[in-house]
């Protein structure tokens, strides 16, 4: 009995030499979608070095301008809080200087307070008027 | 000793020969042609049309004459993974690929023989059409994309993302 291989080769009907259309054509078509892709990544990976270099450290840590305001006033108001809290503790455990311990924690909440109303009132003022 | 039809298949083989391949042809980004990978190691590529019962063969490789012959009616993408596949034949196993086991390969999966040669065939395509270092810098790619870029089906090129990424 014929192998698998001596059967087809026995039906081969036509030969072309050269490579057919179709996978030319897929060879052609993957590269030049892999160009573009490539010119793509270039272009995005250039556009993220160049925001950074705009950003500089202090950037990169808070983000960009429009945003650095309102991240540094959240930092504010969680630091606030912590101290506050911090500083009212020390001064329910220490009980002759605890009017001064009390008086340093509502500075820390009026920190608080200020940061919140930056934070609020830059969200009003962002917001459009209405007609 | 056990017999070469009980071994387990050697995928590792399979990718190090690939790779081998790939940087003996200087081919270091995508789409890769294995018409011209057949050409760099002496192999001719004939794109032909089957008669009869042979007209679902997608492929076969000819040691005789050092030809693979692909069916002319497959789709471009389908083509690149026939010759790869019998490119693995060829590389991986000369002496077998001579004798009377060898299987050609058809366009209907269900008829393919899944023994260890072809397996590590199928393996050594994966590798060479689409090797891990290239894949890498388009794993975020949907699939459809990949596929088109490294000129492989949808199916393979999501098999191979799965095994790479599981994804």
């Amino acid at each position: 009995m014929a192998s698998e291989r001596e059967t087809a080769l026995g039906a081969v009907v036509a030969q072309t030499p050269a490579e057919p259309p179709p996978l030319e054509k897929a060879i052609s078509e993957a590269s030049s979608l892999a160009e573009q892709t490539k010119q793509l990544q270039l272009t995005h990976a250039h556009a993220i070095a160049m925001r950074n270099a705009d950003l500089g450290w202090f950037g990169r840590i808070f983000g960009a301008e429009p945003q650095a305001a309102i991240v540094i006033a959240f930092i504010v108001v969680a630091c606030g809080l912590i101290a506050a809290g911090g500083l009212w503790w020390v001064a329910y455990k220490n009980g002759s200087n605890s009017a001064f311990w009390s008086g340093e924690a509502h500075i820390a909440l009026g920190a608080v307070t200020t940061a919140l109303g930056y934070v609020f009132g830059r969200g009003s003022k962002d917001t459009p008027p209405k007609a | 000793m056990s017999s070469p039809q009980l071994m387990k298949p050697d995928y590792r083989r399979a990718e190090h020969e690939a790779i081998r391949l790939l940087n003996e042809s200087g081919i270091f980004e995508p789409p890769v042609n294995p018409v011209q990978i057949a050409h760099t190691i002496g192999v001719s590529v004939n794109f032909v049309n089957f008669s009869g019962e042979s007209e679902g063969v997608a492929g076969l490789y000819d040691p005789a004459k050092n030809v693979i012959y692909v069916n002319q009616g497959e789709a471009g993408v389908r083509q690149t993974f026939t010759i790869a596949h019998e490119l693995g034949h060829k590389v991986l196993h000369e002496e077998w690929a001579k004798s009377e086991a060898y299987k050609v390969l058809w366009r209907d999966p269900t008829r393919q023989a899944k023994d260890r040669w072809e397996q590590e065939a199928n393996a050594f395509a994966a590798n060479l059409l689409m090797p891990r270092q290239m894949v890498d810098s388009y794993r975020e790619y949907p699939i459809s994309v990949v596929a088109k870029i490294f000129a492989v089906s949808k199916d393979v090129a999501g098999f191979r993302m799965k095994y790479l990424y599981g994804i």
